[in-house]
């Protein structure tokens, strides 16, 4: 039962590591938090459910076609909004991304009403067959977020890593005035990471739309669950932003065994927590940024 | 190549930099000497574009470049050594160096010509910058620079924190620019050096130039005295 | 160089002042019961607009989740109010209590920066909603009435609540008004527009950041446990709802961030806005949005502060002035 309670977390936690990846990239790129993170979530989520209706695809197909939405979205962002709230300061960019979540919030509940929808009547078999393995049940469809969280974060990772892109983007992110003296556009990099972020939110409100039920107000909880899986992974890490997705979906499911109604009441206990840890005991040393890099260097040393 | 005039930095109200015009030619090697405060690394930051200017222009090769972003003065060929290095320390010296590319200028600079000419890096190849000695990050800094195959190279306190005998490294590698036609405007506080390396010594004193004169034409003394402001009125003059 | 405060007392505005307050105390006697209602709630989102300011426009202070104080005032004045207190005092008692609350709050909260203050807040305010769930009295999302007020004649109870709600708003901003006056008010404006003085005031900005801090979380309280007594009753969603911060936002942002007069005149205008456009239903809060947000874009000092810097006028002086500015002082610094 316990375990069964811990796969169905680790699961769920796939998909709180997916909607916080965007978030963390953005807010390690650009020093910004999105506040309207979790509403352009729920409007790429109301984007594949109108085309996958619209067409009769299948939710996998229409994800596809709204990736460049999302990435040109994204751009808008930057350059529309980001770029100049940025200059005024730090509240700026808070204040106006509240606005804009407002609005999103709004505009889709003017769209689409107060009803709940969800992407998985779309799905057909999939989205009630299960794996059987040593007797407990596991969904095909966790298991697809959980592989793309996976997936999604690794191939960011690998291009932050790798390519001069990814070069670029760390240089930016680490001190973006001798970024420009290198020859690099901070300005092109912020646009380009800002549509990056946004597919992976696309990405993330499907997975949501797959797996549950959404709507035009679920942006402000996915927000939340996405800023409190970044900031127990220890902000600046994308691996640590995976377990941090976990470790709040295993919080939440332990509150949920103590109580009725503790099933958010834990993840955001366990936020606390970690909160508590990086303010008091040393900067991110509750952080799994910090205990990963010490393994690191210890399997270095031997 | 480049052309400086009548330019005015400021922080907040404090005039950093006050009605700065300096010319630089194709070829030239410039010193740059004042002390600390006088405005050098201000000057030269507004100049790669990495300070907004007040009042004042600057042009980089006939072309007016005053409002022009950092990144596209690169481009240009007009590159930075920031003071203290800025190298991105999360990063291994390979990376710094490739990310010096971004321009895509083309030239005879290539990531092993910089393991060539700075031989104390190659075994660094794949450390972190942040865990380098200074001389080496000085390299990383210049190499990085280089990378862009830049027209004029700005230097900004070459030997800051640096052992004389490294120090020597660096300018020999530097010299090795000079035969390439590479334009060099530095910043050295050792008088003696920067005399016998460039050919012309200007000075800066509390935000204003204060001596401009090629190095044949002035001495070790005229230049102090420029630079305690001594006979200020004298070298106002001159300049 | 100096900063000073601004001695530029307009005695017309002090008496305007005056007559204004003489007349809403006597207001009640000839009013309809319409328009008193109506007055309470712009007394209300006054306070609310004015100690949202005092956190984000002078505190440098965002945050999303005020609806925790609002929530927290009404619930604990419900609390206070079951044990059989007379429920005006419980109102004020319940602002005192979650003031004093959001003391170890500040010490942890303080610590976040920006966006993460921001956010946290918000999270701060969902905790405080579920928790208040637990409780058994609140009967989860059903909500409980203020039974207590039955005991007064729908008369009388109009006229405490009208009252209660002018006195609050009347001392608090009255309390401001000092507190920005004050050496640490004057520092903190100073902090805010950026002066290079600032620093040579010798104010600890971070304790008068946490003193703000509990100063809006009081005010916030104080306002959430005067519109329960004027709604009457408490349903754990509704003053929870992070709705409440946005309407703030809208008001500071629309009025002028960091002006005294910006808050109140934002709270003006949302008044006749809402009182006009609220059958609008949705495209009334897509407009509240996309208005704040163009504000703090294009406008980031609001109404009041376009009219401030476009006509040199100032009502209530609580700003400062720098003196001896000689580019020698600057040099030094």
């Amino acid at each position: 039962m316990i375990i069964n309670s811990l796969v169905q977390a680790i699961l769920l936690g796939g998909y709180y590591a997916l909607i916080a990846c965007g978030l963390a990239f953005m807010f390690q790129v650009m020093r910004i938090i999105n506040l309207a993170h979790g509403s352009l979530a729920i409007l790429s989520a109301y984007l594949v459910w109108e085309i996958t209706d619209a067409l009769a695809l299948s939710p996998f197909i229409s994800v596809l076609m709204i990736l460049p939405i999302m990435a040109i979205i994204g751009l808008l962002l930057q350059r529309v909004i980001l770029e100049r709230t940025t200059k005024g300061g730090e509240l700026l960019p808070v204040l106006t991304t509240f606005g804009l979540a407002i609005v999103i919030d709004n505009l889709l509940f003017q769209q689409f009403g107060a009803n709940t929808r969800s992407l998985s009547p779309y799905l057909g078999d999939l989205s009630w067959e299960s794996y059987e393995i040593f007797d407990l049940w596991i969904g095909k469809l966790p298991v697809i977020v959980l592989i793309t969280a996976i997936a999604m974060i690794g191939g960011l990772d690998l291009i932050l890593r790798f390519t001069h892109l990814g070069r670029q983007i760390r240089a930016t992110a680490f001190d973006p005035d001798t970024a420009g003296l290198v020859g690099i556009d901070a300005r092109k990099i912020a646009g380009i990471s800002a549509a990056i972020a946004m597919m992976t939110v696309a990405i993330s409100g499907t997975a949501l739309g797959l797996r549950g039920t959404f709507d035009a107000y679920s942006g402000g909880p996915q927000l939340l669950f996405a800023f409190e899986a970044t900031i127990i992974g220890g902000v600046g890490s994308l691996w640590g932003v995976f377990m941090g997705g976990i470790i709040l979906a295993i919080a939440q499911s332990i509150g949920a065994l103590i109580h009725p109604q503790g099933f958010l009441l834990g993840g955001h206990l366990m936020f606390l927590i970690f909160l508590f840890a990086r303010i008091y005991f040393h900067r991110d040393v509750f952080s799994l940024k910090h205990w990963l890099s010490k393994f690191n260097k210890e399997e270095n040393v031997v | 190549m480049l052309s400086v005039r009548n330019l005015d930095v400021r922080y907040g109200q404090f005039r950093a930099v006050q009605d700065v015009s300096m010319e630089i030619a194709q070829g030239d090697i410039v010193s740059l000497i004042g002390a600390n405060g006088a405005g050098k690394s201000t000057l030269l930051r507004a100049i790669a574009g990495a300070l907004p200017v007040y009042s004042g222009s600057v042009s980089f090769k006939q072309q007016d470049v005053t409002q022009t972003p950092s990144s596209t003065r690169v481009k240009q060929g007009l590159s930075l050594v920031p003071e203290g290095r800025r190298l991105f320390a999360d990063m291994t010296v390979e990376e710094n160096l490739l990310l010096g590319t971004t321009v895509k200028r083309s030239g005879d600079w290539n990531i092993d010509r910089i393991f060539e000419t700075f031989p104390n890096l190659v075994k660094r190849r794949h450390s972190k910058t942040g865990h380098l000695s200074g001389g080496e990050q000085q390299a990383t800094a210049i190499g990085r620079a280089l990378m862009s195959n830049p027209d004029l190279l700005i230097l900004d306190e070459v030997s800051l924190g640096l052992s004389p005998l490294v120090v020597d490294q660096v300018y020999a590698s530097i010299n090795s620019l000079k035969g390439a036609g590479t334009t060099i405007l530095l910043v050295e506080q050792d008088l003696g050096r920067a005399i016998s390396f460039s050919q012309r010594a200007i000075c800066m004193l509390e935000g204003k130039v204060v001596l401009d004169k090629p190095t044949c034409d002035t001495n070790k003394e005229e230049i102090t005295q420029a630079y305690f402001g001594l006979h200020q009125s004298n070298n106002q003059e001159a300049s | 160089m100096n900063i000073k405060r601004s001695n530029a007392y307009s005695q017309v505005t002090l008496s305007i002042i005056i007559a204004l307050f003489i007349a809403l105390i006597i207001l009640p006697s000839f009013a309809s019961n319409d328009v008193m209602e109506r007055l309470t709630v712009l007394f209300i989102y006054i306070i609310m607009a004015a100690m949202w300011n005092t956190l984000a426009g002078f505190g440098g202070l965002v945050s999303i989740g005020q609806q925790l104080f609002l929530g927290l005032g009404a619930y604990t004045t419900i609390r206070i109010t079951d044990m059989g207190i007379s429920p005006f005092i419980a109102i004020v008692l319940a602002a005192c209590l979650v003031g004093l609350l959001s003391w170890p709050i500040s010490t942890f909260m303080l610590r976040l920066k920006a966006g993460e203050f921001a956010i946290g807040m918000w999270v701060l305010a969902s905790i405080g909603h579920l928790l208040v769930n637990l409780d058994p009295l609140i009967q989860g999302e059903t909500g409980i009435s203020l039974i207590a007020l039955n005991q007064y004649s729908i008369e009388s109870r109009r006229l405490f609540i009208y009252l209660a709600a002018l006195l609050s708003m009347s001392a608090l901003l009255l309390g401001l008004f000092y507190v920005l006056r004050s050496r640490a008010g004057i520092a903190m404006q100073a902090i805010r527009d950026n002066e290079e003085a600032a620093d040579s005031i010798g104010v600890d900005p971070e304790r008068v950041k946490k003193w703000f801090f509990i100063f809006a979380a009081f005010g916030t309280a104080l306002a959430g446990a005067l519109w329960l007594a004027q709604a009457s009753s408490f349903q754990p969603k509704t003053y929870f709802s992070v709705q409440w911060t946005a309407y703030m936002i809208f008001m500071v942002l629309v009025g002028g961030l960091g002006r005294f007069e910006g808050a109140i005149l934002g709270a003006l205008l949302f008044f006749a806005v809402e009182t006009w456009f609220a059958t609008a239903g949705v495209w009334y809060l897509v407009g509240l949005g996309a208005v704040a947000m163009l504000c703090s874009l294009f406008l980031p000092k609001g109404i009041w502060g376009a009219i401030e810097s476009k006509l040199g006028i100032t009502l209530v002086p609580v700003g400062y002035q720098v003196t001896g500015l000689t580019t020698d002082t600057l040099k030094n610094k």
